[in-house]
């Protein structure tokens, strides 16, 4: 075999020669790039239309005044007492709600995660269904138990501020043992044995070592909850009352009851506002947790459950005991309103029976529809939403987990990731009806969206669509870049990377991510009480007419419905997001 | 017009952490003939793999020329090049099994299958088609990798680092396998890595990298006995040099052999690199009867005979035989070799003759 190689020649670098592109490459080039600007752009379009364009149009009814900006609403709307009233309880029930998940969350992300025990599968799912269930579910199932001849009817709580702050944290408690559990499931159990080895008691290594190791995904955790908290609706609304609410229930009540649009308008601004710092908060731990991650490598940390001093884990017993009995507590508030729900749903005028669930074939309480019939119209909704959340959201998902090279491209890229996460916290209620004021004759086209049937599941598609792409892209960012290196060398074309590489991996993800658009869009209701026509109500939007109106006839169907809803909910999820452990955030 | 691989004047360059740039890779030339294999030789973070992104497509060069039968590539994306790539940890797809790894390059084309069973015999995993890689040993692995890479009958083959991940005993048994594919196959290659007996073992001819710069190519034997200037004498092993008139070098010249050719070079004002073992411990000429009851006592000097006083600094146990880390008065610090079971305390004064087959003359 004869070879001959050229060393490195020491002379002066050889000036480039000068190569025209051929037409073919330019052709190429240019084709690639109007893919990805397509790939970009559609979600960006429908973003643009279906909620900047009916946020920005709420919002400016309260500061345009004849054409000219007038900030003098600002200044009204925060001389209210009333303003400062509700302001100051959303912070507070936000504060309070998002301590005792954390405090309560992430004893139970260690118990779920780090020991092992008989029931443990079975616990994770239960403490991960309040997630997934309609707000309005959630109000229901407390009132159910806390009303006078309820469970706990005893203690008196009904209406008050402990009962929307026990609602708030049965909602997020299950996302603070996810988002904390997953993080600590893949934590490097050696770091810890390298402190227990340089004598640190096994509490010292769990405030020095373990702890602080957990901080992004805590603060993550926290942060997420925080802003659910803070913008939560359908509970609020439906527990607090007169007397209390959020800013978001304030918008609802100015809106609807008022017709005050200016001061909707400030407190969307508001709301906006909070919304974006704990959007940023919790972006920072997550690019934090990311880095962190990547450090450490799956390995199997779990011990047996030590509950008794002389089994295995002996020196651990004290943990484990202290996180059992917080995890029961945790348990105790997810399990007893929705067993509460369901036997109160038991409890007909005349007796223990199905009465109640009979009675949901027929339209009752002077509705126009029966039970049925809207769950009928729910289902269909929430498949429309759900395939427009995972193309909008696959694409977001595709575009956001490449890494470009160009800087700027890079900014932009970053800048998407965050915009798509705006409909998570601004208020449902701006957005649905901020589509009443833009959707009749849109673009001075003379026709009236308004009455089109897709305008509800796009509408649910907004919402939906930030849980899609944060279910997707740790997928997709999980997929070393080599794979799709190695892919292009062996002759693949990007178009073939894209689906024989990115795709199947994807469909993992996407199987949880269509559960979870499926179940919010059920659940929807800021936007979809604005906006589902009242002769085609959705479920959640029946139930709460139902609630409304007098009678332990019409109660009865509601808690049945709401039976109904939170299992079609939970089931989806269960069927379609077996087995994974996707973190929701 | 050169056939095979041609690299021109590349320079390849990433952003730097504090804002600035990396010169990955300095204005880089070499050429592969076709059917060659090339080993890009050179410690972590000098630039190889850098190159070879570039020869793939991967990282677009800032300046010269990537060219495959005179013809310039730079133009051709990387799925248009066939130029394979064959990465460290494989890098299979885990949702195909091996069978639908090595098609990948080759669906739908007229005997894919025929092929498949073809490589995966000639990477002696025959009936692997099935398995799930996950199921596969580090070893295996790598053969499916290679087995998937050769598929589409690259015109280049790139390997970066495709048997570092493994054992030593692996990594030697692969390395001759490797070689023997290569040459079956009639491939050309591009091979990196940072390991000099791998290099050996799998190239026709070594291109020694150090900081982005390409320091010398040539055949192994060449290169071992030639080394092109210190920086590559060190980086592949030579640990003390010498100007070859000084009288500390006398012993080496006067033990003749290999010396002959490169001493011609050394005669003239050159350098003499001595290879850890170019001393021996003779089992006739050990530690120094006047030195070893009281140690450290006894001043070394050039020995009589063409024998070399030395110091022991340690004893290593290394691979079955004893290596004595001595300081020799006008070298330094060198490794000499010794018989098994061999000692001696730290300070005696230890005799040692020369052993010129370990020691290479640089210009």
């Amino acid at each position: 075999m004869t070879t001959s190689l050229a060393p490195a020649r020491p002379t002066a670098p050889a000036p480039v020669p000068h190569r025209p592109a051929p037409g073919g490459l330019a052709v190429r080039r240019v084709g690639r790039a109007l893919g990805w600007v397509a790939a970009a752009g559609v979600p960006v379009a429908f973003l643009a239309v279906f909620f900047a364009w009916p946020v920005a149009a709420m919002v400016s009814r309260g500061f345009v005044t004849d054409g000219w900006l007038d900030l003098s609403g600002f200044v009204e709307v925060f001389s209210r007492p009333r303003t400062w009233r509700i302001v100051g309880l959303t912070l507070a029930q936000a504060s309070v709600g998002t301590a005792l998940s954390v405090l309560l969350g992430v004893p139970g992300a260690y118990l779920l995660y780090r020991c092992r025990f008989r029931g443990r599968g079975v616990l994770r799912a239960l403490v991960t269904v309040p997630f997934v269930l309609p707000t309005v579910v959630v109000g229901v199932a407390f009132r159910s138990v806390l009303a006078p001849g309820g469970l706990l009817g005893f203690l008196r709580l009904d209406g008050t501020f402990t009962a929307i702050v026990a609602a708030l944290v049965f909602f997020n408690y299950g996302l603070v043992v996810r988002t904390v559990g997953a993080l600590w499931e893949r934590l490097d159990p050696r770091t810890e044995q390298a402190a227990r080895a340089l004598g640190a008691s096994p509490w010292r290594v769990l405030t020095s070592v373990t702890l602080p190791a957990l901080t992004p995904a805590i603060a993550g955790a926290a942060s997420l909850t925080f802003l659910f908290c803070a913008t939560a609706f359908g509970t609020v609304l439906v527990l607090g009352g007169l007397r209390f609410g959020t800013v978001e229930t304030e918008i609802w009540v100015q809106t609807t009851q008022y017709l005050d649009l200016r001061a909707a308008a400030v407190l969307s601004v508001v709301q906006l506002v909070v919304v974006v710092a704990a959007l940023a908060v919790a972006g920072r731990a997550r690019s934090r947790q990311d880095r962190a991650l990547s450090l450490t490598e799956p390995v199997d940390a779990t011990h047996r459950l030590a509950l008794r001093r002389r089994s295995a884990g002996g020196d651990l017993v004290g943990i484990d005991r202290a996180a059992a009995a917080v995890t029961a507590v945790g348990v105790a508030l997810v399990v007893v309103p929705l067993a509460g729900l369901v036997v109160r749903s038991l409890h007909t005028p005349s007796g223990w029976g199905l009465g109640n669930y009979v009675a949901l074939a027929q339209p009752g309480g002077a509705l126009p529809v029966s039970a049925w019939a809207a769950t009928v119209t729910s289902v269909r909704v929430a498949l429309d939403a759900t395939w427009l959340a995972l193309v909008v959201g696959g694409l977001v998902a595709v575009v956001v987990s490449r890494r470009p090279r160009a800087a700027g491209l890079r900014r932009a890229v970053g800048g998407l990731d965050a915009a798509f996460m705006l409909p998570l916290g601004v208020s449902a209620v701006t957005v649905g009806f901020g589509f009443l004021l833009v959707m009749d004759q849109p673009f001075g086209l003379h026709i009236d969206l308004r009455t089109s049937p897709l305008l509800v599941p796009v509408a649910q598609a907004v919402v939906a669509v930030p849980l899609v792409v944060r279910t997707v892209l740790p997928v997709l960012r999980a997929i070393d870049p080599r794979q799709r290196e190695v892919a292009a060398t062996l002759g693949a074309a990007p178009g073939r990377v894209l689906r024989t590489i990115d795709l199947p991996l994807a469909l993992r993800g996407l199987g949880l991510a269509a559960a979870l658009a499926f179940a919010t869009s059920l659940g929807e209701f800021g936007a979809t009480s604005f906006l589902a026509r009242p002769d085609r109500p959705t479920l959640p939007v029946l139930i709460f007419r139902l609630i409304g109106r007098p009678g332990e006839a019409t109660y009865g169907m509601a808690l049945a419905a709401s039976v109904l809803l939170a299992a079609l909910s939970a089931g989806v999820v269960a069927l379609l997001g077996r087995g994974r452990t996707g973190v929701v955030a | 017009m050169a056939d095979g691989l041609g690299v021109d004047g590349l320079v390849v360059r990433y952003p730097a952490a504090g804002g600035g740039v990396t010169t990955a890779v300095d204005d880089v030339s070499l050429q592969a003939r076709p059917g060659a294999v090339v080993a890009l030789l050179g410690p972590s973070g000098c630039g190889k793999s850098s190159l070879l992104r570039a020869v793939a497509g991967l990282e677009p060069p800032v300046a010269g020329d990537v060219t495959w039968d005179g013809v310039s590539v730079l133009d051709v994306p990387v799925h248009r090049r066939g130029f394979g790539l064959l990465f460290q940890d494989g890098q299979l797809f885990a949702h195909r099994d091996v069978a639908g790894n090595v098609a990948y390059g080759i669906a739908g084309r007229p005997g894919a299958r025929a092929r498949v069973d073809e490589l995966l015999t000639l990477v002696g995993l025959p009936g692997y088609g099935r398995r799930d890689p996950a199921t596969l040993s580090g070893g295996e692995r790598q053969r499916v990798a290679l087995a998937r890479a050769l598929a589409p009958r690259p015109r280049l083959l790139l390997l970066d680092e495709p048997l570092s991940a493994l054992d030593r005993a692996l990594r030697e048994r692969l390395a001759a396998d490797l070689r023997s594919v290569l040459l079956a196959t009639g491939t050309t290659a591009l091979f990196v890595t940072h390991d000099q007996d791998e290099a050996f073992a799998v190239a026709d001819e070594v291109a020694v990298m150090a900081a982005g710069r390409l320091l010398q190519v040539d055949a192994p034997a060449r290169l071992w006995r030639r080394p092109a200037d210190a920086t590559v004498a060190a980086f592949l092993g030579y640990e003390a040099f010498v100007p070859a008139d000084a009288p500390a070098a006398a012993p080496w010249r006067a033990a003749g052999g290999r010396l002959d050719d490169a001493g011609g070079r050394a005669a003239t004002g050159g350098t003499l690199a001595l290879y850890p073992g170019a001393l021996v411990v003779a089992p006739g000429a050990g530690v120094r009867a006047d030195t070893a009851a009281e140690p450290g006592t006894g001043a070394p000097a050039p020995g009589g005979g063409g024998l070399v006083d030395g110091v022991v600094v340690e004893l290593r146990a290394r691979r079955g035989r004893t290596e004595v880390v001595v300081d020799v008065p006008g070298i330094g610090r060198l490794t000499a070799h010794a018989p098994v079971g061999w000692t001696a305390p730290p300070g005696a004064v230890v005799r040692m003759r020369p052993d010129p087959e370990a020691v290479a003359g640089l210009p």
